[in-house]
């Protein structure tokens, strides 16, 4: 059986709970929102500033810190915004405030550089850097949501069927390459199964993958129509139709 | 781990990909992709024919979802009419996915038959056909509130079907002053308020429908109407009183509606439009364009002979 409930709980979001009374509940929802924005923030940091990995996680730490310390998250209003789109607002501001500050001490108070200018290295950003910047910021959002949900999938994979379920899923889902992509025939004799078998073991856990994945969705929006809306960005982006 | 960007475009196809062990239904391809799911070709391996599969997007935790289905297929099954979309059946996903089957419809969408079509004639006729399948619904007690340019596809023999009846409610019923279902742009201002609504609502989305169809402007929804004035001035005053903000300026049904485009059609005035006197000759020079002409011949004639006969 699997540990998954088979719809994503509505009552209880990390947003919501961010402005809980109770401080074990807003730290559970504190560690849900770092958790599931940590890359998307380090990666935007990353190529916004031409960054090394280790001064982008500085950048990403700070940010974090100075959030969690204002409390800046718990000022989220559903009605304005998407939260994702709060979290990058937010992320801008600090940016821009953290470039003004470095900049005032590194030439004593003088004249500020333009941050749409140049980079951290002085060096002009690409012109088309917002666009593309925020297609970043999507899509490492959509890329930790899934790693999330495949992680779940694997810590609730206990029982033999749900570990070979697993096993198939990551054989086949997670370690294709862009070539030489296995057939469910060569799969089955892989793992000494029938093809009818290995089919259905990978609906199976694509279906818990997709729960986990709903899951960790509705924890990081705070209205059932912001659920709906991000839930079409984060399934939407794969296959494209028809002609 | 890290997914790489292969892995999770390949993820977000087949976790999405509707699990339909136990029905008897094969999906063949993506059709398309709404806001509330996809809309896949299948097969109905019963029946052997292709049929329009859609699945919604997000599970029914409540099953308040799979009673407003039921609900819309109840409205939808009642409306028997030849511009108004069948649905075949409706089922629920291992996942708590709500699922429902209709007519596969071949041809295009109005927005892509407008494109592809000049005569300005032969897209209100078009429309005409629209009016008439939403005129039957309404005269069944039932509204639309989701109509669109999407949800209209035009067949290979020139049949309009009127699609996407999931958002459709009874005109008598409570819950058609609930949620704004529907889309932006399309929807007036009654429904975005979530306030009682009529056949004017239908009206409106008819009005925003007409501007895309004759200017082929799909940005209206974000941009405004900005190619009114490319149009005949008849046909924008149609366009502006079927959009006009407070129900009570709209025309009171679809009938009155396409009324006005049958007018227009046949070089008539419409009720929209006040003529000055000078576009009333021209519209009926225009219309009599063959009698004008015999008569101006006529009286050419006559003053020639006129004239040689004073010599």
């Amino acid at each position: 059986m699997s540990d998954f409930t088979p719809f994503p709980d509505t009552r209880w979001t990390a947003i919501r709970a961010l402005k809980s009374e109770d401080s074990a509940t807003r730290s559970l929802a504190w560690e849900t929102v770092s958790r599931l924005y940590w890359h998307p923030v380090q990666s935007y940091i990353r190529a916004k500033w031409r960054n090394s990995e280790q001064d982008a996680n500085d950048a990403a730490q700070n940010f974090f810190a100075h959030v969690f310390e204002k409390e800046t998250l718990a000022k989220y209003d559903s009605e304005k915004a998407r939260f994702r789109g709060f979290v990058k607002l937010c992320l801008d501001r600090f940016l821009i405030n953290d470039y003004k500050a470095r900049q005032a001490q590194k030439r004593g108070g003088g004249l500020v550089e333009s941050l749409e200018t140049a980079g951290s290295d002085g060096t002009p950003l690409d012109p088309e850097s917002p666009e593309s910047l925020d297609r970043l910021f999507e899509l490492e959002w959509r890329r930790s949501l899934f790693e999330a949900a495949v992680q779940d999938a694997e810590t609730h994979a206990t029982t033999e069927t749900a570990k070979l379920q697993f096993a198939l899923f990551k054989r086949y889902d997670l370690e294709r390459g862009s070539a030489n992509v296995l057939t469910y025939e060569q799969l089955a004799e892989e793992f000494g199964l029938s093809a009818i078998t290995v089919t259905n073991h990978l609906h199976a856990m694509r279906t818990k993958v997709r729960l986990a994945l709903l899951e960790k969705l509705r924890s990081i929006t705070a209205t059932e129509e912001e659920f709906i809306e991000e839930s079409q960005i984060l399934l939407g982006s794969g296959r494209k139709p028809r002609a | 781990m890290r997914l790489p960007d292969s892995t999770l475009a390949h993820l977000s196809e087949v976790i999405d990909a509707p699990d339909l062990t136990g029905t008897k239904y094969r999906v063949i391809d993506l059709l398309g992709q709404g806001g509330m799911g996809n809309v896949f070709v299948a097969e109905d391996t019963e029946l052997g024919r292709k049929v329009a599969l859609k699945v919604l997007r997000v599970g029914d935790a409540q099953g308040e979802l799979v009673k407003r289905m039921r609900e819309e297929a109840r409205i939808a099954a009642r409306l028997e009419h030849p511009g108004i979309i069948p649905v075949h059946d409706l089922g629920l996903l291992p996942d708590g996915r709500v699922y429902y089957v209709t007519k596969l419809v071949q041809g295009q969408r109005l927005d892509e038959y407008a494109a592809q079509t000049e005569s300005i004639a032969e897209r209100l006729r078009v429309f005409l056909k629209v009016c008439e399948a939403v005129s039957y619904a309404h005269s069944q007690g039932v509204l639309h509130r989701d109509l669109k340019p999407a949800n209209i596809m035009v067949g290979e023999f020139g049949e309009v079907l009127v699609l996407d009846w999931g958002t459709a409610r009874g005109v008598n019923r409570d819950e058609c002053h609930t949620a704004a279902h529907g889309t932006p742009g399309y929807m007036p201002p009654e429904q975005i308020a979530g306030a009682t609504l009529d056949a004017r609502a239908d009206v409106y989305a008819l009005g925003a429908t007409l501007y895309v169809l004759l200017t082929r402007d799909l940005s209206a929804n974000v941009t405004g109407r900005e190619h009114l004035k490319s149009l005949p001035k008849p046909l924008a005053a149609m366009i502006r009183k079927a959009l006009a903000q407070d129900a009570a300026g709209r025309y009171e049904s679809v009938g009155h509606l396409a009324a006005d485009v049958v007018r227009f059609l046949d070089g008539e005035p419409v009720s929209a439009y006040r003529e000055t006197p000078l576009e009333k000759l021209s519209r009926f020079l225009n219309r009599h364009q063959f009698i004008v002409i015999i008569l101006l011949t006529y009286m050419v004639i006559r003053l020639v002979f006129f004239l040689a006969l004073r010599r």
